[in-house]
């Protein structure tokens, strides 16, 4: 464990260093909220607290979550397996997708920090527009996004595996993320979406990465929707998590076999 | 310039040859703004089944400005964003020594040495579509509109190369440069997709003269819809694009000078 603490330790200290970069993505994050946000904000048609959720919804979204949703798990492990790089995890005790996990996390918490903090300083000063529907409800949505960032990252283990077989997943990664982004709500917020695939979605983990959690965030929830989310975000983690520890192995079978 | 033709017209076909060995990366790349377009194909059509129209500004006219966007978006990547891209890295890694060593305007190297064949696909696939749906879906279009709205398009091209090319200059004096260009190229190019009508004005004047996003979509069809004084356009799109040269050979001026004296 503490080899791993001192990893994102380490990491944290990188990442700082590319300060600039991180501005960058920040103002970029602002650019497609202020783009949705104007958008969608017609279809309110002049309803305020429509508006508002609106507005709340895409300053989650791209302010927060859409962030702890990237690639870079996927894209790293698939770097060290083209380059060979892999070798040097496979011959210290250490887990090779657990390392880039922590990799990725740090670049995430340093990345979410200050968009966290203008929330913060938001609930603060406007209320009305930022606060969640109440204390219980922000403690759940943490806890439901953090679950939705493990299934996430599972699922880009999964993807990584597949440099074992191909050479470039990159441009497979971005087609992935781009049609998954349709159904997250990225471009039509979700909780716009009609009943019927409101309802589809809801038994697959793609609500449960963004759309859940704000959803948890604006309004309030019940024990049973509560426990039904539950119950498929652990079902989906269980047989992601089985798939990718599968796949793994395999793929180092193949990796071992034809040679790194 | 028949010299730069002639060495234009080899860079393409260096930059088939390399399509070909990397098909598959390059038609998902293609597939990933395909679908990426589709996306927001689909957002609006959704809006606007909720809303009618907003401002005079209907579902046709938010398409067009989608597809107007990307051919932007895409030309640019097509022509000169692959090589502008990765400028910083050349420098970084000393392989912009041996651009210097060609007998070849550096500007003109370093801006098309490859063509980003790939991205012929969804500038095909995509743009036309959108565009010509956005044009028929006209009551009112006639062939002097369209006509006048290209030099806008056109000239907005060219204030966006020098843009693009002052930005990549920036990489002879900091080491961290992509993000800036990520944001002002890509990130902002976001908003084209978006009547400016809807921004307060401080954002709208930031987004003509500061960024000048608007003479990609958001005024070319603003003169389709004859809500634009074309002569008016045209002027201040000159002296933009007089301007961004300016900036642009100030900075690459300046860029060689100090890159040539670190070495």
């Amino acid at each position: 464990m503490r080899k791993y603490l001192f990893l994102l330790k380490n990491q944290v200290s990188l990442v700082a260093a590319y300060r600039f970069e991180m501005v960058s993505r920040w103002i970029m994050s602002a650019f497609d909220t202020i783009v949705y946000v104007a958008l969608w904000s017609l279809a309110a048609q002049g309803d305020p607290e429509q508006i508002r959720k609106v507005f709340l919804y895409f300053v989650l979204f791209y302010g927060i979550l859409h962030g702890l949703q990237t690639g870079k798990v996927a894209k790293w492990m698939a770097e060290d397996i083209s380059s060979g790089q892999l070798n040097q995890y496979l011959v210290r005790p250490i887990n090779f997708p657990l390392v880039q996990v922590i990799k990725s996390v740090t670049v995430l918490i340093v990345r979410s920090l200050v968009p966290a903090l203008i929330i913060a300083v938001g609930i603060l000063v406007l209320p009305d527009y930022f606060a969640p529907v109440g204390v219980p409800n922000l403690i759940l949505a943490i806890l439901f996004a953090l679950l939705g960032l493990v299934l996430w990252n599972l699922f880009m283990i999964l993807m990584g595996t597949a440099a074992f077989w191909v050479t470039e997943i990159d441009s497979l990664l971005t087609v992935v993320d781009l049609t998954l982004n349709l159904f997250k709500g990225a471009y039509i917020p979700a909780f716009l979406f009609p009943a019927q695939v409101s309802r589809i979605l809801s038994f697959t983990p793609i609500p449960y990465l963004s759309a859940f959690p704000i959803a948890v965030y604006q309004q309030p929830i019940t024990t049973s929707t509560a426990l039904f989310s539950l119950a498929i975000i652990g079902s989906w983690g269980l047989a992601l998590g089985l798939l990718a520890a599968l796949t793994y192995r395999k793929g180092l079978e193949h990796y071992e076999a034809v040679g790194g | 310039m028949f010299h730069y033709l002639k060495v234009y017209c080899q860079f393409l076909k260096s930059s088939i040859s390399l399509f070909m060995s990397h098909r598959f990366n390059f038609f998902m790349g293609a597939l990933a703004n395909i679908v990426w377009t589709i996306g927001q194909l689909i957002s609006i059509r959704y809006l606007f089944l909720k809303i009618d129209r907003f401002q005079g500004w209907e579902f046709a006219d938010l398409v067009l400005l989608l597809g107007l966007g990307q051919i932007y978006y895409y030309l640019a990547f097509v022509v000169f964003d692959v090589n502008l891209d990765r400028l910083p890295r050349k420098i970084i890694e000393g392989d912009f020594d041996r651009m210097l060593t060609k007998p070849i305007n550096i500007k003109f190297l370093v801006s098309c040495e490859r063509v980003a064949i790939a991205q012929i696909i969804p500038l095909l696939v995509t743009v036309i579509p959108l565009t010509t749906y956005g044009l028929r879906s006209r009551p009112d279009l006639n062939a002097t509109g369209l006509l006048a709205s290209l030099p806008v398009v056109a000239l907005g091209f060219g204030i966006f190369y020098f843009v693009s090319l002052s930005t990549a200059a920036l990489s002879f004096f900091v080491a961290d440069v992509q993000s800036l260009r990520d944001f002002v190229l890509r990130g902002s190019l976001n908003l084209v997709r978006i009547p400016l009508d809807i921004f307060p004005k401080l954002i709208q004047a930031a987004l003509t003269f500061v960024i000048p996003l608007a003479f990609i979509g958001f005024y070319p069809v603003r003169v389709l819809q004859g809500g634009a004084s074309l002569v008016n356009l045209l002027l201040i799109e000159a002296v933009l694009a007089v301007v961004f040269y300016l900036i642009s050979d100030y900075l690459w001026r300046v860029g060689l000078r100090r890159y040539s004296g670190v070495g």
